[in-house]
C-alpha cells in the first residue's frame, strides 16, 4: 500500500472561477478537465511509497510549492484528494497531521531572530499541550541532532547571524527531531553556494536512511540524479512524467520540459552521467 | 535562564520597586519620609497625608502600574503575531472605538464607572468591527486585519471629532479632550477592581501562550506544520490582548507610545523568545508608565495628561535607543 497517494488533485490560486468550476466539477468529472487552463495544478494523480525519495522537478510556476502545500496540508484542494496511510488527510486534525508530516518552506527565515536551539525545539511543538512549555529534555536532544550532524558550534547562535546553508541545515534538524515519518522540503539548495548544496544533498540522503521518506522539490537535475528513487516531473501544472531517475531523466523529457536543449554527458565511470545545458 | 537575563529581570524588578517607592512622594503635597512611613505603620498619622497616600497616590500608582504592564506586553505580542516591530495595541482600532463611546458618555454626562463601561466596551466593538471587516476583505492573512483595524479605528476618529465639535465648549468638551490625552486624575479605589481583574488574566493568559507566540511569529506557513492552528491561536490572542487594552483605556484614556516603545526596548535588551520578553516587557511597561505618571503630577503646577508626557519622554528616548542599535530587529 502506498504511503501517500495523491488522486485527481486540483487548484488554483483564482478565487472566483474556483468557485463556478467546483460546482461544476460536482456536475460532471469529465467537464473540469476542459476548463483546466484556470488550475495551477490539474488532474495530479500519484503515490508515494515507504521510505522513498520523491524528487519533484519542474521550471519556475510549474506548481511545486503548491503541490507540496497541498501534501503538506498548508493549502486545501478545490478538487481530488490527498491520503495518508489510505485516511484522506482532510480527516487529520492539523496536530496530528504534523506529527507524521513536516513540511519545510522555502526560504525559512522571519523578520525577528530567534536562538537556534529553540528553533530546532519548536518541531516537537504538535507534542506539547495548549498552554506547555517545552521541557529541557527536547533542548538536549536538539544538541545531539546538532551534534550527530556536525554542527554543534551554531549551539549559542541566533538564526540571522548564520549563513544560508546553515539556516536550512537549521530547518532540517527542526524536521527531524520529532520523529515524523513524511519530510516535505521545498527548494531546499535555493540559494546555497556549491559546496552547501552539496552538503544538503547529503543531509537528504543520510535522513532517507533512517526509514523516513522524503519529498523535496529541486532545480537541479544533477541534485536529482544524487539523492532521488523516483522523480515526478512537472510542467505548467500537470505531470510530465514519473519514474524511476533514470528511467525519467532522459534528454528528451529534460529538454521538452524546460523547452531548451539539455544534453546527457557521460562520467567518468561507465555508469555515471550528468546534464549540462 | 542564562545569567545576563537573570541580571536583566533582578536589575528590573529593583528599579521597578523603587519607581514605586519615589513615586507615593511625587505630587504637589510634600509629604516627608517619616510621614509615610507613619500613615503605613503607625495609627499617629495625619489626616490629609493619609487621605492623599491611601486614596489618591496608591490608587494611581497602581493604576499606572495596570497600564503599563496591559499596553506593554499587549504591543509586544502583537509585534510578533503581525510580524511587524511597528505593531501597537491602538492598531485595531480599539483605542478610536474606546475614544469614541467614551466622549458619547461624557456628553450624556455620566462619569466614574459608567465611563469606564462605556469606553472598554468601545474598544471592544472596534476590534470586532475590524475583525468582521478583515473577513469581507479578498486577501486574507494578518494584514487585512491590520487594514480593517486602520479603517475602522479613522472611522470612530471621525465620529469623535464630530462630537467635538458639537461638545459644549465650556462644560463638555475639556473633558473630552482630556479623556482622549489620556490621564490618571480619575482614578479611584473602585474603579481599578475589574480592570485589575481583566488585565491579571490576560497577562496570565499570555505568557501561558508564550511558546506559542514563538511559533507565530515565524509565520502561518511554520505554524501550520509545527501543528497549530494560526488563526484560531492569534484570534484567541487579538481578543486576549483587546481585554487587556480595552480595560488600560479604561482606567486612563488613551495612553501613546508605552505599547510600541517599552516593547520594542524589551525586545532590544533580552530577545525574540516570548517567554523572556514578556517579563520583561510587564515589568518595564508598568516601570516606565508610574514613572511617567509621578511626573505628570510632580512637576508642573496643573496636572499635565500621562499621555502627553509618555510621547514627549518617550519619543526623543525611544529614537535614541534605536539609533545605537545595530541589527534591523
Amino acid at each position: 500500500m502506498p504511503l501517500i497517494e495523491v488522486r485527481n488533485l486540483y487548484f488554483s490560486y483564482k478565487k472566483k472561477e474556483k468557485k463556478d468550476y467546483i460546482h461544476n466539477k460536482i456536475k460532471s468529472e469529465t467537464e473540469i478537465i476542459d476548463k483546466d487552463k484556470y488550475f495551477e495544478l490539474q488532474n495530479i494523480s500519484f503515490k508515494i511509497f515507504e521510505s522513498e525519495v520523491l524528487c519533484i522537478l519542474g521550471p519556475n510556476g510549474s506548481g511545486k510549492t503548491t503541490l507540496l502545500k497541498i501534501i503538506a496540508k498548508i493549502n486545501k484542494a478545490d478538487a481530488g484528494s490527498v491520503y495518508l496511510d489510505g485516511k484522506n488527510i482532510n480527516e487529520f486534525s492539523i496536530r496530528q497531521y504534523s506529527k507524521k508530516v513536516h513540511y519545510i518552506p522555502q526560504n525559512p527565515l522571519t523578520t525577528f531572530d530567534f536562538n537556534v536551539l529553540d528553533t530546532i525545539v519548536m518541531g516537537i511543538n504538535s507534542s506539547l499541550g495548549f498552554f506547555e512549555f517545552p521541557s529541557k529534555i527536547y533542548y538536549q536532544k536538539a544538541l545531539s541532532l546538532l551534534e550527530e550532524f556536525g554542527y554543534e558550534y551554531l549551539k549559542d547562535k541566533n538564526l540571522k547571524q548564520l549563513s544560508g546553508g546553515e539556516i536550512q541545515m537549521v530547518f532540517f534538524l527542526r524536521s527531524l527531531i520529532d520523529d515524523a515519518k513524511i519530510l516535505i522540503f521545498d527548494e531546499p539548495t535555493a540559494f546555497l553556494d556549491f559546496k552547501n548544496q552539496s552538503k544538503i544533498l547529503e543531509v537528504i540522503k543520510k535522513i532517507s536512511k533512517q526509514k523516513r521518506t522524503i519529498i523535496v522539490s529541486l532545480h537541479d537535475p544533477n541534485h536529482v540524479l544524487r539523492i532521488s528513487d523516483r522523480v515526478l516531473l512537472l510542467k505548467e501544472g500537470k505531470i510530465f512524467s514519473i519514474g524511476k531517475a533514470e528511467d525519467v531523466l532522459i534528454e528528451k523529457n529534460l529538454s521538452d520540459l524546460y523547452e531548451y536543449p539539455i544534453k546527457r554527458i557521460k562520467g567518468e565511470s561507465c555508469d555515471e552521467y550528468f546534464f549540462r545545458m | 535562564m542564562s545569567k545576563d537575563y537573570k541580571f536583566l529581570i533582578i536589575i528590573s524588578i529593583i528599579g521597578f520597586l523603587l519607581i514605586i517607592f519615589l513615586s507615593i512622594f511625587a505630587g504637589q503635597q510634600k509629604i516627608s519620609l517619616i510621614d509615610v512611613f507613619k500613615v503605613f505603620f503607625s495609627k499617629d498619622y495625619d489626616e490629609i497625608n493619609y487621605l492623599i497616600i491611601k486614596k489618591i497616590r496608591i490608587p494611581r500608582i497602581v493604576a499606572s502600574l495596570l497600564v503599563g504592564a496591559a499596553l506593554s506586553i499587549s504591543g509586544a505580542v502583537l509585534q510578533g503575531i503581525f510580524d511587524n516591530p511597528l505593531a501597537s495595541p491602538y492598531l485595531l482600532g480599539i483605542s478610536n472605538g474606546a475614544g469614541f463611546t467614551a466622549s458619547i458618555a461624557i456628553i450624556l454626562g455620566l462619569s466614574g464607572l459608567y465611563l469606564q463601561i462605556f469606553a472598554f466596551f468601545g474598544g471592544i466593538i472596534a476590534f470586532l468591527l475590524a475583525i468582521l471587516f478583515s473577513y469581507f476583505f479578498k486577501s486574507k492573512g494578518s494584514i487585512s486585519i491590520i487594514i480593517g483595524g486602520i479603517l475602522i479605528g479613522n472611522f470612530f476618529a471621525a465620529l469623535t471629532m464630530y462630537i467635538k465639535l458639537i461638545a459644549d465648549p465650556l462644560a463638555k468638551l475639556p473633558s473630552i479632550v482630556y479623556w482622549l490625552m489620556g490621564s490618571f486624575v480619575n482614578v479611584t479605589e473602585k474603579s481599578l477592581i475589574i480592570p485589575f481583574f481583566l488585565i491579571l488574566f490576560s497577562s496570565i493568559n499570555l505568557i501561558m501562550l508564550s511558546w506559542k507566540l514563538n511559533i507565530l511569529a515565524f509565520g502561518d506557513i511554520h505554524a501550520r506544520s509545527l501543528g497549530e492552528n494560526p488563526i484560531l491561536l492569534k484570534l484567541i490572542v487579538l481578543i486576549t490582548t483587546t481585554i487587556a487594552t480595552s480595560a488600560a483605556i479604561s482606567i486612563c484614556g488613551i495612553i501613546g507610545w508605552i505599547g510600541v516603545v517599552i516593547p520594542q526596548l524589551a525586545r532590544f535588551k533580552t530577545s525574540n523568545d516570548f517567554r523572556k520578553l514578556l517579563p520583561v516587557a510587564i515589568l518595564w511597561g508598568a516601570s516606565y508608565t508610574c514613572f511617567v505618571d509621578s511626573v505628570a503630577r510632580m512637576f508642573f503646577k496643573y496636572e499635565l495628561p500621562a499621555g502627553l508626557v509618555s510621547s514627549i519622554i518617550g519619543i526623543p528616548f525611544a529614537a535614541f535607543i534605536l539609533s545605537r542599535r545595530k541589527n534591523n530587529f
